[in-house]
């Protein structure tokens, strides 16, 4: 990538998924990117927002704090990568077996265990000198998200960010937001009521206990709740009156009677899917993919591509993308979108149920996905956790894995799509502690899928409990 | 309420067991929810409002601490610490 090189593309969809996000950021195919997987952006955007009760101090875990790593499989050579701490050397090699370029790595001074990788960066003057000189020779920088934690960052290293104020990003980010832009628009929506103070929570819970007495259940969401958290599912009047009570009570300690919760009736769900387009400076929007999501309690575990969709569905969703796009656009945002939508059990599709105004778990499966892997395989992006004796070397679980380790030429296997997250928990423990593998699945198709799943299970048992 | 120590840790993991949809007969007093169950701040809601529904067990969330949430054994002592007097 060199300056002379540089231009604007006729069409953002001419680009391959970096390029693509680079050129939408940046307005420049040829910008230097300092990627940041600042994974925790949500929970700087929740704060000072009133929703449901809340107990626990809020940090992330020491395996979400080492999620920065994702971000290394996004960039290019030419590119920076900000980590906590240097990658194992043996995955890098196997990233390089599968002929990926890399970003450059920036490393944080230190790297303490439940501490998020923005804060680290923060408190590292080492770093910081030289993401300084980074920005002088034009690169931007590209977190996961951005809240006010990363524009700090970015004051204190003179480097750009290569997306909108945080004000918009969170402001876009809102569940409320996502509702009223959905009404707007006349897309399908789950019937539900957009709640900012104590009073028209209240009034919605009125509303929803008409619901629950049809049979029905309702979702109570924090606007700005983390990923699959900040959820209460209510199946009964009792439940209702309990939240109503919980917040009645610190409204009147407090004083504050805002809040920011959506009310939602629980769609009968049969498949949930994830979809990610880019929204690019000059307004215009990519359509990227479409994934179904696998959860578990809400949680999100993973992704498989392609998703099954019909034709319709698949138009009703691109067709939906390119309309939030668009408004996001005139809202003030650009940058990558992941939106959560789903196919209910009547074959009905609501198209936009959350916008997540960030990278998406999959935003960092796709270069993978361009470069590597077979267009026409089946892929599942999972989670494993298992609780660890002690701490695993790539190597080891290359060799653990053996022959399902993937491989380019073999076009299916496990592919590791980030490390750092398994030994996340030894960085200030000896004695077993959590670990996460992030591995993509891919195989030719769902039988063989299904069959590397249970062996790949199988083969990371030996390295301690399944979670 | 007040109820003895043993019965208070089975009522706790009862009403665990009802929020996260799961067999826990090998938790004790020192499983940790956070970490070995997996509980975040949403079940701990949920957990908070079975414990009121089944056992008659009232908290407020907003007293709670984390550390009152590390284990089985801190969940009871806090509830036990909050019902004394009643």
């Amino acid at each position: 990538m060199s300056i002379e090189e540089a231009h604007v593309p006729d069409d953002l969809s001419s680009l391959d998924f970096t390029g693509g996000l680079r050129f939408a950021c940046t307005g420049d195919t040829a910008t230097p990117l300092v990627l940041l997987g600042n994974i925790e952006v949500e929970r700087e955007w929740a704060r000072g927002e009133p929703g449901l009760p809340a107990v626990g101090d809020g940090a992330p875990s020491a395996v979400v704090a080492r999620m920065d790593e994702l971000a290394l499989v996004l960039g290019e050579a030419g590119d920076h990568v900000v980590l906590k701490s240097a990658p194992d050397r043996g995955y890098l090699d196997y990233l390089r077996s599968l002929g990926l370029g890399l970003p450059g790595i920036e490393l944080t001074d230190r790297c303490r265990a439940r501490v998020p990788v923005t804060d680290e960066a923060r408190e590292s003057p080492g770093l910081l000198r030289r993401l300084a000189g980074l920005g002088r020779a034009g690169a931007r920088l590209l977190p996961h998200g951005v809240s006010r934690a990363e524009e700090a960052l970015a004051a204190a290293a003179h480097l750009p960010v290569a997306l909108p104020a945080a004000d918009v990003a969170k402001r876009v980010n809102s569940k409320i937001y996502g509702r009223r832009l959905a009404a707007r628009l006349g897309v399908p929506l789950a019937q539900g009521w957009e709640c900012e103070s104590v009073g028209e929570f209240e009034s919605a819970v009125d509303r929803a206990a008409e619901v629950l007495a049809a049979g029905g259940t309702v979702g109570v969401k924090d606007a700005y709740g983390v990923s699959g958290k900040g959820i209460a599912v209510a199946d009964r009047p009792r439940r209702l009156e309990q939240l109503i009570r919980m917040v009645r009570r610190r409204a009147e300690r407090t004083g504050d009677h805002r809040l920011a919760v959506v009310v939602e009736v629980w769609a009968d769900k049969a498949v949930d899917l994830n979809y990610h387009f880019t929204v690019a400076r000059d307004g215009s929007v990519r359509f990227d993919f479409v994934k179904e999501a696998l959860t578990a309690g809400g949680v999100h575990q993973g992704h498989r591509y392609p998703a099954r969709l019909t034709p319709a569905h698949r138009d009703l969703v691109e067709d939906t993308a390119q309309q939030v796009g668009k408004s996001l656009a005139a809202d003030g945002y650009f940058g990558p979108v992941g939106v959560d939508a789903i196919v209910c059990r009547d074959g009905s599709l609501l198209p936009l149920l959350e916008i997540n105004a960030r990278n998406n778990m999959s935003s960092y499966q796709a270069r993978l996905q361009e470069r590597c892997i077979p267009a026409d395989a089946v892929v599942t992006a999972r989670q494993f956790d298992v609780l660890l004796p002690g701490p695993v070397a790539f190597a080891r679980l290359a060799e653990v894995l053996g022959e399902l380790l993937y491989r380019p030429e073999a076009g299916h296997g496990a592919l590791p799509n980030s490390f750092a997250t398994v030994n996340a928990g030894f960085v200030d423990a000896s004695g077993p502690a959590d670990g996460r593998f992030y591995l993509m699945l891919i195989a030719p198709g769902q039988e063989r899928s299904d069959a590397l799943a249970a062996e790949v299970t199988a083969r990371l048992a030996e390295f301690g409990e399944l979670r | 309420m007040t109820a003895p120590a043993g019965d208070l840790q089975a009522l706790v993991i009862k009403s665990l067991e009802s929020v996260l949809n799961t067999d826990l007969s090998n938790a004790g007093a020192g499983t940790k929810l956070f970490e070995e169950l997996g509980l975040d701040s949403t079940s701990v809601l949920e957990l908070l409002m079975t414990l009121e529904d089944d056992h008659g067990i009232e908290v407020d969330p907003e007293q709670l601490e984390p550390e009152n949430l590390e284990t089985v054994a801190a969940v009871c002592a806090f509830i036990s610490a909050s019902t004394a007097g009643d």
